[in-house]
């Protein structure tokens, strides 16, 4: 006979598996649409399209929600993801807010008109240097590119003057970057944006030949303490963080501030802007006002963020360099364009 | 078998409604002008066919005539082209009527059973039955016994029945409901030889016992023969002749049947006054051609050997094969040189090479030769 | 009946018609997109150093993989369903148990101990381990079912066994090695987390980072479509190797045992090969995994997180299995039951799913969404959507098997003992066909838990899989934080591997 009995255990344990799974998902999709509802009441719960650290926000957008008892849920993503996607969304978008690690993601978002004015109250919040000529975004965080290398490979004597040398051949293999993330490509921007094109090409080849590629900033810092590659290129409070905790994946790094106005001492804006599209813009203006005004900046400036707050009069955890030993190269927020730098490292080959 | 109390058909709503048919037709099957194609192929031209009550009638043909469809035709798993077909004296095709399968009230075995393998025995055979019936499951014994199974087999599972036990459970599930109509489609292909006849017999007492109507689809003739009342030869598509088993092979409608029904020795002769001299000898001549050329019809088993008499016409054996209960002797007439097969009983094989004398005995049939 | 066969398959083939074009939208999009991005910027955007570098890795990566897996897929089933190899049975579990553990698990395991495997030796290495079992199942399967009389034969004709195996077993494995080795091929093709973490870029993680820094811009999409034209070539090449030689479906298994080859002195060191490779495939990972649920980070264990995690990759899993089985289902059907040649042509087009990576799905679906769709664009609708395209090949294979357990001779029988229609899905094809559309299930079921990249990109706001906080966490370098949500992942896959390594769901490995 063709056709034998199916084995009833079998079909038993998959029907078991399946059965299990369904009171399960049951019980979760419970919980979710209750916590929903808790937010649904009367005020309204903002959307934020978050390209910050997530952790950070988290604190931040909880600490909002203490006070104004607005809800807000968070997509998280990298600056270029989240601003071409509402680009792409345009008037559609759910966002309300967006909130970018580095400014070039703002720009791109304002090139296309789709920000709503800033409140003059926020703006007055922080100095003038860290919103664009058109007030349409306005910072809320800062952070400083820093060069971080492993002792034991470098002496001090052969550290770079300047993050332009990092292109050069007595530097191949030992540079370790991370050109996907949206950090080094605002880095790039800046530099784009003091030497010009012809020089940004060249410089980007030059990376492309030297750098070992790694995925994300903490993978860099991780690589360079374990000697896999001598230094890196990454923001500031990574090594700090990691310091913090237990030291881990930062016991053999240093970290050198290139200061000088160098490219390679570019001080990175985090922006915050609100949606035009979005219907709740009282509530979405308070978000932003909240982020660069002082109880948002105390909040940013005690978290293990160890970002840079840039309120006016906020002070930032002690274990940072002072802003003001920093020496960045002054650059207008305006100039930093994010869509021609990723174009330009897709031609370098790097993305 | 002990008589079983299915015996009286219940197909009550039927018999109501054709109580003004002639009873004989309660139970029969009809089929009037049949075709059906597929496609472009025309597997069925014109089938006519009778299938008396309580009587099993085979379909013997070769593969592809036809004979599974005509079988499907009278389930209701398709529907014919043109004609009608009748079921105890209802149309159930044709004519602009459909009856669907589940409302004809016929039992179905097809080939290797094909018994719900999720299912044990007896649910297997109670599955047509009501929901009450199908819990008292009382019949299930009877049922079993009556094809001759042990009511021990109700909780196996198909897998673990043999063959012969599989196809006996599904002919218990086909009668279950009390069908009035019962059809085979090679149901015993799939048995060993052994198991075949054992497993026909079974289903033929299990039908009489129930007097139920029964259509057997076989390509094997010796089964058709030895089970059906009555046989339809098919071939191409179209029904060759009908008639009891034995007119089937003792007067095939043609030589193309004769040659199918069973093993044939064909002589070429000139025929008059309803004999023949040939040269395997005088031949009588049962019907047919009265005079002139004429093809004749000898079945194997018809021609005798003797070891030394004078008479009949001399030949020598070639070779045999032995088979116990008898033996096929293939023999060279010496005169013409003709190749014959004569089939002897086992009791006296002649020896190959030895010279014997062949006679043949009975009437046969004569075709003319243009046939 | 003869009025509703005519119209009742009509309707169904309508819907089937509709599922597959449905389950096409990727490869139209990307078509669609290179197309109407004009000749001139594809060809600057395509061919570049970039690409070509990606080309070379992807290709030495699949080709790699495909050798390196064939070997120690047929050598371990060989040792486990032909020699006398002590513990045969806990072998062939073992063997098949690294399916259990997503492959980026498994990098994760190693690349947390050591980043000497990064690059491309490591993602050899590691991809192989994990991927290796596709072989082995479908190859293990046909050993156990090949007549021994062939063997003996060629023994008899006076082949030395090593010659036997090379002149007669090897060309009847030909099936199932190409089957397992082009399925390896397109897993390797559309793996991301795995070779993100090893630092080894492919198409698949360069899309994904140009996704990273441009959304779906037109860099990506173009990737896309050159990484759907490997699949596609891999897929006609498999096509054209295999010929006319179908999948052996393995039926109950003949009746005479087959003679197995005595190790003798051997012994040893083939226990210390699939010993090794156990260790290897199933050992590092795991042993990584419990060090770091261990010892871990600062991060203490977050119940709470880890429940809700957990439900929603249930409930996303067992939705996604539920519609990829609807949606496969009225397809496997006609192909079962009215095979004809535009039913073939239908299964055969939804097989091209099976060769459009996560990512390439995942991508397609965000756009046409934001442009024709709003309003399942960010729903949890496009992601089961997803899902159910991704694995609609897997639930159209376990149909099909479990259609075969059901022919039509049975619906008759049925019929003719006077049910109707809908009685007999009640009571015969449905009790038929349910072991194996449980299986079916599972299995997607398994596949949807274990996704990374369509989640990444198609998960809603606040939607939080066990894969996605694993991958924002060990990206993160937050090993033991990582390590619980993939701890969860492997014990969610675990029964359905356990399924596997049964006879009868051996040849629905997609």
């Amino acid at each position: 006979m063709r056709f034998t009995a199916p084995a009833r255990s079998k079909a038993g344990l998959a029907a078991a598996l399946v059965a299990l799974s369904v009171v399960v998902a049951a019980c979760g999709s419970a919980t979710g649409s209750a916590d929903e509802g808790k937010g649904a009441g009367d005020k309204a719960t903002l959307t934020l399209y978050n390209a910050q650290h997530e952790d950070l926000m988290a604190l931040m957008v909880a600490d909002f929600t203490k006070t104004t008892g607005i809800k807000v849920n968070m997509r998280n993503g990298e600056d270029f993801e989240l601003g071409n996607q509402i680009v792409q969304e345009g008037k559609a978008s759910p966002a309300d807010v967006f909130v970018t690690e580095n400014s070039p993601a703002m720009t791109l978002v304002d090139s296309k008109r789709l920000f709503a004015k800033v409140d003059n109250a926020t703006l007055a919040q922080v100095p003038a240097q860290f919103a664009p000529a058109d007030k349409d975004w306005v910072g809320f965080a800062a952070r400083s590119t820093v060069f971080a290398y492993n002792p034991s490979q470098l002496k001090a004597a052969d550290l770079p003057a300047s993050i332009m040398d990092l292109a050069k051949p007595a530097w191949k293999g030992k540079v370790g970057i991370s050109p996907a993330g949206a950090d080094f490509q605002a880095i790039v921007s800046a530099v784009l944006a003091l030497k010009g094109e012809p020089a940004t090409v060249a410089w980007l080849k030059g990376l492309k030949t030297n750098a070992k590629v790694y995925a994300g900033n903490s993978a860099v810092l991780k690589a360079v303490n374990a000697g896999e590659v001598h230094s890196g290129v990454i923001y500031h409070y990574y090594w700090l963080k990691d310091q913090a905790e237990s030291g881990a994946n930062s016991r053999n790094v240093k970290q050198m501030y290139f200061g000088d106005k160098d490219p390679g001492a570019f001080l990175s804006t985090s922006g915050a802007g609100v949606l035009k599209s979005s219907k709740h813009q009282s509530e979405a203006q308070q978000l932003v006002k909240y982020l660069n005004g002082a109880a948002g900046q105390k909040v940013l400036a005690d978290s293990k963020a160890l970002e840079y707050p840039i309120g006016n009069g906020a002070k930032a955890n002690k274990a940072l360099k002072p802003l003001t030993e920093l020496s960045p190269p002054i650059v207008n927020v305006d100039s930093l364009n994010g869509p021609n730098v990723v174009e330009l490292m897709q031609q370098a080959g790097l993305l | 078998m002990t008589s079983s109390p299915m015996t009286s058909s219940p197909m009550i709503p039927s018999q109501m409604s054709a109580s003004l048919m002639p009873p004989p037709l309660m139970n029969s099957v009809t089929v009037r002008a049949v075709t059906k194609a597929f496609g472009a192929s025309e597997v069925l031209r014109g089938i006519d066919l009778t299938v008396p009550e309580q009587s099993m009638t085979a379909i013997l043909g070769p593969s592809g005539c036809g004979k599974t469809t005509l079988l499907r035709l009278i389930a209701g798993f398709e529907v014919p082209d043109a004609g009608q077909i009748l079921l105890g004296g209802q149309v159930v095709s044709g004519g602009g009527r459909f009856v669907a399968p589940q409302r004809r009230r016929v039992g179905y075995v097809p080939q290797e059973g094909a018994l719900f393998p999720h299912l044990d025995v007896a649910d297997n055979i109670t599955f047509g039955l009501t929901g009450r019936e199908r819990r008292s499951g009382h019949r299930v014994e009877e049922l079993l016994e009556l094809v001759g199974l042990d009511p021990a087999v109700r909780l196996r599972f198909p897998h673990q029945l043999s063959g012969g036990q599989q196809q006996r459970v599904a002919l218990a599930r086909a009668l279950a409901p009390g069908p009035s109509l019962i059809l085979l489609d090679e149901p015993f292909s799939s048995l060993d030889a052994g198991l075949r006849e054992g497993t026909g017999r079974a289903v033929v007492q299990a039908l009489k016992a129930t007097a139920t109507t029964a259509v057997l689809v076989t390509h094997d003739q010796s089964e058709a023969l030895s089970l059906a009342d009555q046989v339809a030869v098919m071939r191409d598509g179209a029904i060759a002749q009908v008639g009891t088993p034995h007119e089937v092979y003792r007067a095939p409608a043609d030589l193309g049947v004769a040659e199918f029904v069973g093993a044939a020795v064909v002589v070429d002769a000139d025929l008059a006054d309803g004999a023949a001299s040939s040269d395997l000898g005088p031949l009588y001549v049962m019907a047919g051609v009265d005079a002139g050329p004429a093809r004749l019809l000898v079945r194997p088993e018809q021609i005798q050997l003797t070891g030394s008499s004078q008479e009949g016409v001399e030949a020598r054996v070639v070779d045999v094969s032995y088979f116990g209960h008898d033996a096929a002797v293939r023999l060279q007439v010496l005169a013409s040189g003709r190749m014959v097969t004569a089939r002897v009983l086992g009791l006296s094989v002649p020896l190959p090479d030895s010279l014997v004398r062949l006679s043949v005995t009975g009437p046969v049939a004569a075709y003319s030769p243009e046939v | 009946m003869g009025g509703s066969r005519a119209t009742y398959p009509r309707l169904l083939l309508l819907l089937s018609a509709a599922i597959v074009l449905v389950a096409m939208i990727p490869l139209f999009f990307v078509v669609g997109y290179v197309v109407s991005t004009g000749w001139d910027e594809a060809v600057t955007l395509i061919w570049r150093p970039r690409v070509g570098e990606l080309f070379r890795n992807t290709g030495l990566l699949v080709t790699g993989c495909v050798g390196l897996t064939a070997v120690l897929g047929t050598g371990a089933a060989w040792l486990v369903e032909r020699t006398t190899l002590p513990g045969r049975r806990v072998w062939n579990v073992l063997l098949v148990a690294p399916l259990a553990v997503p492959a980026f698990v498994n990098s994760f395991g190693w690349v947390s101990l050591t980043a000497r495997v990064e690059g491309y030796a490591g993602a050899l290495l590691i991809v192989s381990l994990s991927y290796y079992p596709l072989v082995f199942l479908p190859v293990a399967a046909m050993l156990r079912g090949l007549d021994p009389a062939l063997e003996e034969t060629a023994a008899a004709l006076g082949h030395s066994p090593w010659r036997t195996f090379i002149r007669v077993v090897l060309p009847q494995l030909r099936p199932a090695l190409l089957g397992g080795t082009l399925i390896v091929a397109l897993h390797v093709l559309a793996e991301f987390g795995a070779l993100q973490l090893l630092r080894f870029p492919t198409f698949t993680t360069a899309i994904y980072d140009l996704y990273r820094s441009s959304f779906n811009g037109p860099a990506a999409n173009m990737l896309a479509g050159v990484l759907l034209l490997s699949c596609l070539l891999l897929l006609t090449l498999e096509l054209r190797l295999r010929g006319h030689h179908r999948y052996s479906r393995l039926g109950g298994g003949s009746a005479r045992t087959i003679p197995r080859r005595r190790l003798g002195r051997a012994t040893a060191p083939c226990l210390l090969a699939v010993g090794g490779l156990t260790a290897l495939a199933l050992g590092v990972p795991l042993g990584s995994l419990t060090y770091w649920l261990a010892t871990g980070s600062s991060t203490s264990f977050p119940i709470g997180d880890l429940a809700r995690t957990t439900a929603t990759s249930l409930g996303l899993g067992v939705a996604g299995a539920i519609l990829a089985m609807a949606l496969a289902f009225p397809i496997a059907w006609l192909c079962v039951r009215r095979r004809g040649r535009l039913t073939i042509l239908m299964e055969r087009l939804t097989y091209f799913g099976n060769a459009v990576p996560g990512i390439v799905v995942a991508l397609a679906l965000v756009t046409v969404s934001i442009r024709f769709a709003p309003a399942v664009y960010q729903t949890l609708v496009l992601l089961v959507l997803a899902y159910a395209i991704m694995f609609l090949p897997r639930a159209m294979v376990s149909i099909r098997a479990a259609l075969d357990q059901a022919p039509p001779v049975f619906d008759e029988v049925a019929r003719a003992l006077g049910s109707g229609p809908l009685e007999t899905l009640r009571r015969v094809t449905l009790p038929l066909v349910a072991p194996g559309l449980g299986a079916g299930t599972a299995l997607v079921f398994l596949a949807v838990v274990t996704e990374l990249t369509a989640t990444l990109l198609l998960a809603p706001i606040g939607t939080r899989t066990l894969a996605t906080q694993f991958w924002g966490n060990s990206s993160s370098i937050a090993y033991g934080a990582a390590a619980p949500y993939a701890a969860l992942m492997v014990i969610l896959s675990a029964p359905v591997t356990l399924l596997l390594t049964r006879n009868r769901w051996r040849s629905i490995t997609v």
